[in-house]
């Protein structure tokens, strides 16, 4: 009996220095108020302590493709009336030494024209440690070809032939006449503006195609496989087991645009 | 040993008829989810609800299950027995700690199960971004191990509520709650006391154990332990207080 009253005694008084710590201290989880597990995924490019800038000027005259390979940071795009490429690249990393060890190296390929991040001898590690962020211009219709994982893809404007590998990145396309190819891994896809012949394939993405009204029509040949199709083309949706299917045509049915898709919901927008 | 495992098996045993309807029902959601999403009824996202909800279940299930398997002994009045029989009042706590585990364990399995069943491409698709099979096993188990110990101090919290509840003679149900609250506020306050005492202690890094860097370059997580130390320690000496407490001077008439 003596146990029980002083086990109600105890739970007493812990209620009243419950009452004491909620009322007075507003009952601090912590003393550093710092939470126990510490997170961070790095490197950020704002975070970057230390950048370095690199300007690559050439004349379009012998080369007919451009390709660009990114990582972490942001690819801007665009077209120019030109007849010049112009590359600026922007390498950030956290420290000096891994700085000093960076180069955005040019290649040239016969017609194409190259530029992706290098790191010298200990490159694996270097590379990893770093972002790097690219602004494009190119001449108006010329092919480019984008590489880009775990950043952003901003295309503006753009008038060409557009090759685009992207995952764990968000893509933004507003304006482009020409045909785009475009592969997307675990990432957005807005499109907007698209004038043109389209192939995109993606899995576990959200994509969404909107196109422009254009003479010639387009002519839609759309799979989404466990996935979802929203529309507004007009198009038949056939619906089987796991898979969303749809063909049609719009206007003379011209331009192909060609939809392969996993684990995806994917919306198609024609401004009619 | 021999005592402690006939207390395990009577605790498995009362809870085989909810952990069989359960896996049942997981399997049966499932069943149904992949074949409204093959026939284009439900969108893609219902597979990740289908697998998801069990898992947020399972936690519920499982804390009531604990409660459950305590308040069985004195609604059959079982109760009279364990306190008769020469088995320490830990290993009585520890029998059913271990019965909740293994719970946990099958009906995680079954979801498991249900998953690689019913959504195999799904998971095949999910592979293919992790950086290996063993990388996946070898974080699943480490996840699950980090999921025991959790649970592990559910039930010691809960517990010791039901214990002191039958200690007060009225509103049991209400004393057993207020318990839960203060038990948990009191290991949380003395984590911060303890604090400085475990300083000395390096931080865990977590990017290293579950080989972060295979997914990505350059995530940093660490755990600072000092101030989950003194914690342990009290959840430590709650089983201890519980074990003491049903052995010596638990009401069974209440």
């Amino acid at each position: 009996m003596k146990i029980r009253r002083m086990t109600l005694a105890v739970l007493a008084l812990l209620t009243l220095l419950f009452v004491v710590d909620v009322r007075y201290f507003g009952g601090d989880q912590s003393s550093t108020g710092q939470p126990s597990i510490h997170f961070n995924i790095g490197p950020n490019f704002s975070d970057a302590a230390f950048e370095k800038k690199q300007t690559f000027i050439q004349s379009q005259d012998e080369f007919t493709t451009l390709a660009i390979k990114g990582q972490q940071g942001v690819i801007h795009l665009r077209s120019t009336d030109d007849d010049e490429i112009r590359v600026i690249s922007t390498i950030g990393a956290d420290s000096q030494d891994v700085l000093d060890r960076l180069d955005v190296r040019e290649s040239i390929s016969e017609s194409e024209l190259g530029y992706e991040l290098t790191g010298g001898k200990s490159e694996g590690q270097s590379l990893q440690e770093a972002e790097v962020s690219f602004v494009v211009e190119v001449p108006a219709g010329m092919e480019v070809s984008v590489e880009q994982h775990f950043g952003q893809v901003k295309i503006k404007s753009f008038v060409g032939f557009l090759n685009l590998e992207a995952s764990f990145s968000d893509v933004d396309v507003w304006g482009l006449e020409g045909t785009a190819t475009i592969q997307n891994r675990f990432g957005v896809v807005d499109l907007r503006q698209i004038a043109g012949p389209i192939t995109l394939h993606d899995s576990f993405s959200t994509s969404t195609i909107g196109l422009a009204a254009i003479d010639g029509g387009y002519d839609f040949d759309i799979e989404v496989t466990n996935g979802s199709l929203k529309h507004n083309a007009g198009f038949k949706v056939d619906i089987g087991e796991n898979r969303v299917g749809a063909r049609g045509q719009w206007g003379e049915g011209v331009h192909p645009v060609v939809i392969r898709s996993n684990f995806s919901t994917v919306t198609v927008n024609l401004d009619k | 040993m021999k005592r402690f495992l006939r207390l395990l098996r009577k605790d498995l045993q009362a809870s085989l008829l909810p952990m069989g309807f359960l896996s049942g029902i997981t399997l049966i959601l499932m069943f149904f989810t992949r074949f409204k999403i093959s026939t284009g009824g439900w969108p893609i996202e219902a597979a990740f609800a289908s697998i998801v909800m069990p898992l947020v279940f399972l936690p519920l299930w499982l804390l009531w299950q604990s409660f459950q398997t305590l308040r069985t002994e004195w609604r059959e009045d079982t109760v009279y027995t364990l306190l008769v029989l020469p088995v320490p009042g830990w290993q009585v706590m520890l029998a059913k700690l271990l019965a909740i585990w293994i719970e946990y364990t099958v009906l995680l399995g079954v979801t498991a199960i249900g998953t690689l069943l019913f959504f195999a491409p799904l998971v095949q698709e999910a592979m293919e971004i992790l950086p290996s099979v063993v990388w996946a096993l070898r974080n699943g188990l480490l996840l699950y191990l980090i999921g025991l110990a959790l649970l592990a101090s559910v039930v010691i919290f809960v517990q010791l509520a039901f214990v002191i509840s039958k200690m007060a003679g009225r509103v049991q149900g209400l004393v057993a709650i207020w318990t839960l609250i203060l038990s948990g506020w009191l290991v949380e306050k003395l984590g911060v006391l303890l604090e400085p005492l475990f300083r000395w202690m390096p931080k865990l890094p977590l990017h290293k154990l579950f080989r972060l860097d295979e997914l990505r370059q350059g995530i940093v997580a660490e755990w600072n332990l000092a101030p989950e130390m003194g914690t342990w320690l009290g959840i430590l000496a709650i089983l201890v207080l519980t074990s003491y407490l049903f052995e010596h001077y638990v009401e069974v008439n209440g």
